[in-house]
């Protein structure tokens, strides 16, 4: 019975998304193309996911996949531009390009189309200012004024495929002379006519000759082929689409097929490769899956012979389940379900589904991390992102190891807690494409995995004695629990604050290496290192003030909580002053949850300190030792 | 007088020998480091270093003062060291031991690295070498004449600027005439390069009256000098010239049969090696702008040494006490140049061997303070 309750959810949990989804046309096999982009393979999936993201903040638009949304735009742009994706925060935007706001978020191509051009003026008279001075208005004009320019890049990667009236063909001496067929002749493409190029531009140069009055239909035909196409292959398309390998010179460079189109002329590999582009969107265009798939694995195929491919497979499975989102979602569960196990519930067979749970989040959420490691060939700490991650992860191992060894509940809901807060805040920080490459300064996986593994390990300690500390602190002043289950509390609070300080104290070091190795100096007082230095420093001052006895529990748990808020401005707050040298980690993101999470602590910090200070002076019983 | 003695000792006892010196001192310390680090945001690191991190006090308004990183690490280590007589020797301590004894080495060499380590620079071009690097914040105004009797050393003289008082004369002994800095800015606006390359003396004459001091930068580096020098014989100024920092070339005038030129430079500081940049490379992830890693291909050649190199992002190039690391580039129309950070420090091992230290040390105690707890644990649930 409990079985099979689980098998089901799990079937939800992994397959909701297809659930979910309109059975519109499936592109199968498309979601496998590679694609390079931002110096990375990635497939398609991926590539589709990120562009919806960025535009629409969406993973899914109006029941249509990524894959299925963007095959839709490269392959029958007309089709896809009334799809509403543009996320527009900011009504006054609207204003200010003139389209009447409506009531929901997003708007389609068309709809902004309207404003094209003044959006684009905008956006130009604000380009050059520094994106700190811009205001939230001319950041949201820049915003949209690059997702509408990248739309346009995309719809128009097989622009070369699609009719176009200049060169439309009214004369059968022309069509007979090209080889077109008749009826096709008000249907041509640059494609179609580019193949014939040189039949054309000799024609027109032999045209060209003639005296004006003895040009012909043929001719006046001719020379204004020739002059459409040579303004085409001049015009370059910068399309991020780069699918196609070349060797050029023994390296390999990925070109788009614009790119192609252009090389097919002189070469029959790239003229079998166009053709074969052309029958993928010919049968994308007629609806036919059996041809499209099987048209677009040759093409993979042939892509494949050609390079080592990566691990298409595990993205795409890693994009499927989205495994940080499942497991944050259990996460919340099991911490709402622990917090009971923790103050109410005492039952056994709930504890069971409880551990379930957070095994289940907690494996998603190690499948997650390690489909990273093989995608990236990095260890998953090279942002702000990424760290959130680890530590949420930590965290959960943590909580689950204090849990084996103190059963007592509060392992669990530490465990689960942590891992659904800081998945939470993760999310905040994931724009689009969170697999991004790292700055030359980074790329090193010796001192990425040493140092920042070891200073997450430090932060996980700190949280989690700063956030043990708060149900230690509620225990104590506010449901006066007794002396053994307190102190039991408290040497929790004190074990993780000294594992926090000893690895932030080793992490700290290794970075000063680090920055020894790379440039030049062990110490020098940046922001971030400062960061970390505050934490050793209060941590050390917590754990000396408490074996000195200046402090007593109650004050090193509020020493504890205030390492907490440390331990946050050096991870977020660090990143918003934006100075020192730790620049590839700045960001503006998190500044009203850094601000708020800083009042609320300080308030709970000053009601601690308040009952306390009077409440325990006017009633001392409240608080005696039971 | 011996209860002054006594009083005295009582005094020195509690405030070296007392874990609360510690306690406050970390107190201390930690608001230091925060002040020190959001006070970067207004003034920039440079100022915050010497204002929190390389200074005995701060006043806080000009008034009040507040310790500043020395005070309170000298207090640390004095205290640290003494602390070591009241420890607790036992086999259960021995990892706190060992890792304030690392804690201890790491403040001794913080203080000797902070005293005597020097950064310097060095710029090369693709098949270029060098052993003189430049200082980041020091000028010099180098003055030598090269005429044809004599090419001894003694023709020529520098003059550093962190010494120069404008006003005074400074006498050319080689030229038996004299030189009189009349201005000196530590940061000025500067000509632009253009007019100035391969520009006569007769066109200097405009820029004489040009000298306009600006706002020192918040990094020193950044700063621009200019000078102006009055060249005198015979208590009669023969010449005014004008230096400008951002001129790489040198200015000269002739006087009699020599040519004497002036240049206002980085100090020049000498390397024990020679570098010959072989080749530059910066290699980019595939297809985009972004670099992957930046490379350098040196040789090098000192009295012990003749051998190639490789400095890159992350793996620097020792030699004695010398560092040299890859900081900066250039890179324009085939020309390539790159630049070395370079480091003379004396101690730099010390903080890699506290660091052991600290890791073995606390690690152990650590380990011995958790396993302790879970068998507690356990003989609390028997």
């Amino acid at each position: 019975m409990i079985f099979r309750f689980f098998k089901i959810l799990f079937f939800i949990l992994t397959y909701s998304s297809l659930l979910f989804a309109k059975n519109d046309f499936n592109p199968n096999g498309l979601d496998q193309l590679l694609i390079l982009d931002n110096g990375r393979l990635k497939p398609f999936d991926t590539f589709a996911r990120n562009f919806l993201y960025q535009f629409s903040g969406k993973n899914k638009i109006s029941g249509l996949t990524a894959t299925q949304w963007l095959a839709r735009v490269i392959f029958s742009p007309l089709e896809s531009s009334d799809d509403k994706i543009f996320l527009v925060n900011n009504q006054e935007v609207l204003d200010a390009i003139g389209i009447e706001p409506q009531k929901r978020r997003r708007y389609s191509f068309n709809e902004i189309k309207k404003g094209y051009h003044k959006l684009i003026d905008l956006a130009h008279s604000i380009q050059n200012k520094d994106s700190k001075d811009c205001s939230a208005f001319e950041n949201e004009v820049l915003r949209i004024a690059q997702n509408i320019t990248d739309y346009m890049q995309l719809s128009s990667i097989f622009m070369f495929f699609m009719p176009y009236h200049e060169f439309n063909i009214d004369d059968s001496l022309v069509c007979e002379y090209l080889g077109i067929d008749n009826k096709n002749s008000n249907n041509l493409s640059f494609y179609d006519v580019f193949l014939l190029s040189d039949k054309i531009s000799n024609a027109a140069k032999e045209s060209l000759k003639k005296e004006k009055s003895e040009l012909k239909i043929f001719d006046m035909y001719m020379i204004s082929l020739d002059r459409t196409i040579k303004k085409w292959e001049n015009s370059s398309g910068e399309h991020p689409f780069h699918i196609i390998p070349v060797d050029s010179g023994g390296n390999l460079e990925w070109i788009t097929p614009w790119d192609l189109m252009l090389r097919a002329k002189s070469n029959k590999d790239n003229l079998n490769l166009i053709k074969q582009l052309f029958e993928i969107r010919k049968s994308y265009l007629d609806k036919d899956e059996k041809t499209f798939s099987k048209a677009i694995n040759n093409f993979n195929n042939s892509v494949k012979q050609k390079i080592k491919p990566p691990h298409v497979k595990i993205e795409l499975i890693y994009n499927s389940i989205d495994p940080f989102f499942k497991s944050k979602i259990l996460y919340l569960i099991a911490s709402i379900i622990s917090l009971l196990l923790f103050t109410v519930i005492k039952n056994r067979f709930i504890f069971f589904i409880n551990i379930f749970l957070i095994l289940l989040g907690f494996l998603f959420h190690s499948f997650g991390i390690l489909s990273r490691i093989i995608i990236l060939h990095r260890p998953p700490l090279a942002t702000i992102y990424e760290t959130f991650i680890f530590v949420s992860w930590l965290c959960v191992l943590m909580g689950m190891f204090l849990e084996f060894i103190q059963k007592r509940h509060l392992g669990l809901f530490i465990a689960s807690l942590c891992g659904f807060f800081f998945l939470h805040l993760a999310s905040k920080y994931n724009a689009g494409d969170s697999m991004g490459m790292v700055a030359a300064v980074l790329n090193s996986n010796f001192w990425l995995t040493t140092h920042i593994m070891t200073i997450t390990l430090g932060y996980a300690g700190c949280i989690i004695a700063g956030i043990i500390s708060h149900i230690y602190l509620i225990q104590k002043l506010f449901f006066k629990f007794s002396h053994i289950k307190l102190t039991s509390t408290f040497s929790t609070i004190y074990g993780f604050l000294c594992f926090g300080f000893l690895f932030t104290l080793i992490g700290t070091m290794l970075g000063g290496m680090w920055a020894d190795q790379s440039w030049g100096r062990f110490w020098g007082w940046d922001p971030k290192e400062n960061g970390a230095l505050l934490i050793i420093l209060w941590s050390a001052f917590s754990l000396h003030a408490n074996s000195t006895k200046i402090i007593k529990e109650t004050g090193f748990a509020i020493c504890s909580i205030i390492c907490f808020c440390l331990v946050m401005f050096a991870w977020i707050g660090i990143n918003l002053l934006g100075i020192g040298m730790h620049s590839y980690g700045f960001t503006n993101t998190g500044k009203t949850f850094l601000f708020s999470f800083m009042i609320i602590e300080s308030l709970f910090i000053l009601l601690c300190v308040f009952v306390l200070l009077f409440i325990n002076k006017i009633n001392p019983k409240i608080f005696s030792k039971q | 007088m011996k209860l002054n003695l006594h009083l005295f000792y009582k005094i020195i006892k509690s405030i070296f020998f007392s874990s609360y010196t510690t306690v406050l001192c970390l107190l201390f310390l930690s608001v230091l480091v925060l002040w020190g680090t959001l006070y970067q945001i207004d003034n920039g690191i440079y100022a915050a270093k010497e204002r929190f991190f390389n200074s005995w006090f701060i006043l806080i308004k000009g008034i009040i003062p507040f310790p500043g990183l020395r005070i309170i690490g000298l207090l640390l280590i004095v205290n640290l060291f003494l602390m070591f007589f009241k420890r607790n020797y036992s086999v259960k301590n021995i990892g706190l031991t060992i890792g304030h004894l690392g804690i201890f080495i790491f403040l001794i060499g913080g203080a000797i690295i902070s005293y005597t380590a020097k950064e310097m620079f060095l710029s090369l071009y693709e098949g270029n070498s060098s052993n003189m690097a430049s200082s980041y914040t020091q000028w010099e105004i180098a003055i030598w004449t090269n005429n044809n009797t004599s090419t001894n050393k003694s023709n020529n003289i520098t003059l550093f600027t962190d010494t120069i008082t404008p006003g005074l004369i400074y006498s050319l002994p080689f030229l038996n005439s004299s030189i009189k800095i009349s201005r000196y800015y530590k940061n000025c606006l500067q000509p632009f390069m253009s007019e100035f390359n391969n520009m006569q003396l007769s066109n200097y004459q405009q820029y004489q009256n040009k000298i306009e001091p600006l706002e020192t930068s918040r990094d020193p580096s950044d700063n621009l000098p200019c000078a102006e020098i009055e060249f005198i014989k015979n208590d009669t100024v023969v010449q005014n010239i004008s230096l400008f920092g951002a001129i790489s070339s040198p200015t000269y005038i002739y006087f009699l049969n020599d040519t004497i030129w002036f240049l206002l430079q980085r100090k020049k500081i000498q390397l024990p090696v020679n570098i010959t940049l072989i080749d530059f490379i910066k290699e980019n992830y595939p297809q985009t702008q972004m670099a992957k890693q930046y490379k350098s291909i040196i040789k090098v050649v000192a009295d012990d040494l003749n051998r190639e190199a490789v400095i890159s992002m992350n793996k620097p190039f020792r030699y004695k006490n010398y560092t040299f690391y890859q900081a900066s580039f250039y890179q324009n129309k085939g020309i390539e140049s790159s630049t070395f950070a370079i480091v003379e420090n004396k101690g730099k091992w010390l903080p890699y061997i506290s660091g052991a230290f600290m890791f073995l040390g606390f690690s152990i105690h650590f380990i011995i303070k958790l396993f302790t707890y879970i068998k507690k644990q356990k003989q609390e649930k028997l």
